[in-house]
């Protein structure tokens, strides 16, 4: 490796250390890591700002759109109170059975997190969840914890459903529907598993007063929904865009392309202006993204990328299956303990530098492995994805705080039980 | 004209482990809708204010509701039964907006500006560390609106 490399991966590590240990918000070190990485001549501004059409390096304008895209169509239409009607709803439907709330609230959990944002499904689903245990008198963490679980599964099915994904398939072309055909059956299969094992291990501690279930049922959502028109307009948009994500790749449009065309419809179709809506754009998260693939272009640049596709070409000794698998569990065990964003981040102009040393045809399993072991990993610890340290904050807030060993009590069987699930799925599917 | 002419300078203060009960009776008895919280020196903590009040009365959760219309008639907050709110101490629902003070020379359009600034019930006036005065927002509304009617600062 070249002392140029050697620099520029220790300006990535240090970057990742100030993010792990807190003493820097990620946004700004990411950010400051990007401006160094350009300033010192790693990488050129062009390639970090622009990279290679389909190549590694730049900043990838599908992932920032996408996500701009789809926040402005969650951020209107999460004021209509459609997800706390869908949520009490499911709650009045198991009749206010403990058992059923936990599964309905993970299955709505898993569906709104595969087709939106993860972080705003969980903020609005959190605090129903409380309500529902507060009003049923029953601990919360248990829900809460499950509503995590549902979130990270059921955003690794679609391509929209985790960053990981978004970065996946904008580096590889794969479009929605090959989200849907490879990785939605497991995430289903992994959701069942998960509920399965919740009812063997809960449904006994989950016991609720027949009082206590029929104040459930003394909800009025219908009175939860704030605004009937700007829901059905949300609504149209949201089926339209869904739609868009389905034709994308037969259109030849990116999904980017789509999730602007819905957040600009929403917002014509919006009475107010833009300002608002805008500004809850989540823009720390934007600016992180952008300061990681500009750092990432530096280890393209550089040839730190190159260096460790090589070893991992020579350790996998030329076995798709143990690449594909050492991927995988890499992944899972990596992204269980740090943010899977950054991660794929690095990983992916990885996979596209060994890509070429694959036998055509076999590529398609790395990216899957990727896809999954990010996704899947992000169940193990409290601290592994946004989406649950969103929870732990609501949840500390409210008064009842999820700690950290009672987490991974729940989060690691359930992930070690995805990852073994993966491994036969890819086994058979792919490696077989 | 500056704070020192138009603040109260007679009114009751709450210290951080005034329960919220008795935070509400100060309250009604001299018809404020926010009281300084001093600590032992007289020295200003913050504003209780009714918003922190009806705050405490609600789970932490209800902001990120849209609309609350769904909760039966029937409905109350588990953990914020009548007995535990009256019973809370005040530090625990003081929220951080009021570290905000001013000084008895303070200007009356920089008080106005404070308290939308702020959105603060009553604007704390403080000399020499210690809490000498409050002005509300109808003594400023009184000076700034009809200067005419405008009664003499109560002692």
């Amino acid at each position: 490796m070249t002392l140029a490399g050697i620099l520029c991966a220790a300006v990535f590590v240090a970057v990742f250390a100030l993010i792990a240990t807190e003493r820097v918000h990620k946004t700004k070190a990411a950010l400051a890591g990007a401006v160094l990485v350009i300033l010192v001549g790693f990488v050129d501004q062009h390639t970090a700002f622009h990279g290679e059409p389909r190549g590694p390096g730049g900043v990838d304008w599908n992932t920032i759109f996408l996500l701009i895209g789809m926040m402005i169509i969650v951020n209107i239409s999460r004021r209509t109170g459609m997800f706390q009607w869908l949520a009490i709803r499911a709650a009045k439907a198991a009749r206010g059975s403990p058992f059923g709330i936990l599964a309905l609230l993970a299955v709505i959990t898993a569906v709104v997190s595969a087709c939106l944002d993860n972080v705003t499904t969980v903020l609005i689903v959190a605090p129903v969840a409380i309500l529902i245990c507060e009003t049923l008198e029953i601990d919360p963490v248990p829900y809460l914890i499950s509503v995590i679980l549902a979130s990270n599964i059921g955003g690794a099915s679609t391509l929209v459903g985790h960053p990981p994904n978004i970065m996946i398939a904008s580096a590889t072309g794969f479009d929605f529907l090959d989200f849907l055909r490879v990785d939605a059956p497991i995430a289903a299969l992994a959701l069942a598993v998960f509920l399965l094992g919740c009812w063997l291990l809960l449904r006994r501690s989950l016991r609720v007063e027949a009082q206590a279930r029929a104040r459930i049922m003394e909800f009025e959502e219908a009175r939860a929904i704030t605004d009937q028109r700007l829901l059905r307009r949300c609504l149209l948009t949201i089926g339209l865009t869904l739609i868009g994500f389905f034709l994308h790749g037969m259109l030849g449009l990116e999904p980017a392309t789509i999730a602007l065309a819905g957040a600009a419809l929403l917002l014509l179709l919006h009475p107010e202006g833009p300002q608002e809506v805008l500004a809850e754009i989540e823009w720390p998260t934007i600016f992180f993204f952008i300061g990681l693939f500009v750092m990432v272009s530096g280890l393209v640049e550089t040839g730190v990328i190159a260096v460790l596709g090589h070893g991992m070409l020579n350790l996998a000794q030329g076995s798709i299956a143990a690449m594909a698998l050492g991927i995988l569990w890499l992944s899972g065990v990596a992204c269980g303990i740090m943010d899977h964003i950054p991660y794929a981040a690095a990983m992916i102009p990885l996979i596209q530098n060994v890509s070429g040393s694959v036998p055509a045809g076999h590529q398609e399993v790395l990216w899957w492995a990727l896809s999954l072991g990010a996704n899947l990993g992000a169940n193990m610890t409290i601290i592994a994805a946004a989406t649950n340290v969103v929870v732990a904050g609501v949840a500390e807030r409210s008064g009842y705080p999820i700690p950290f060993r009672r987490f991974l009590k729940y989060g690691v069987p359930v992930t070690l039980a995805n990852l073994v699930l993966s491994t036969l799925y890819l086994w058979l599917r792919f490696l077989h | 004209m500056v704070a020192r002419d138009i603040m109260l300078t007679s009114f009751p203060t709450v210290t951080p482990d005034t329960p919220l009960g008795e935070v509400y009776q100060a309250m009604q008895s001299c018809d404020l809708p926010a009281l300084p919280m001093v600590d032992e020196h007289g020295g200003l903590v913050g504003i209780v204010s009714e918003d922190d009040l009806l705050r405490a009365a609600l789970p932490v959760y209800a902001d990120t509701f849209s609309d609350l219309g769904f909760l039966p008639r029937s409905y109350r907050f588990h953990g914020y039964g009548q007995d535990r709110l009256s019973a809370t101490q005040a530090r625990e629902v003081l929220s951080k907006q009021h570290l905000v003070a001013a000084d008895p020379e303070e200007r009356v359009a920089e008080l106005a500006h404070l308290m939308l600034e702020h959105d603060l019930a009553v604007v704390p006036v403080v000399e020499g560390n210690r809490v000498v005065g409050v002005v509300t927002r109808r003594s400023l509304l009184a000076h700034i609106v009809a200067p005419s009617l405008r009664c003499e600062p109560r002692e």
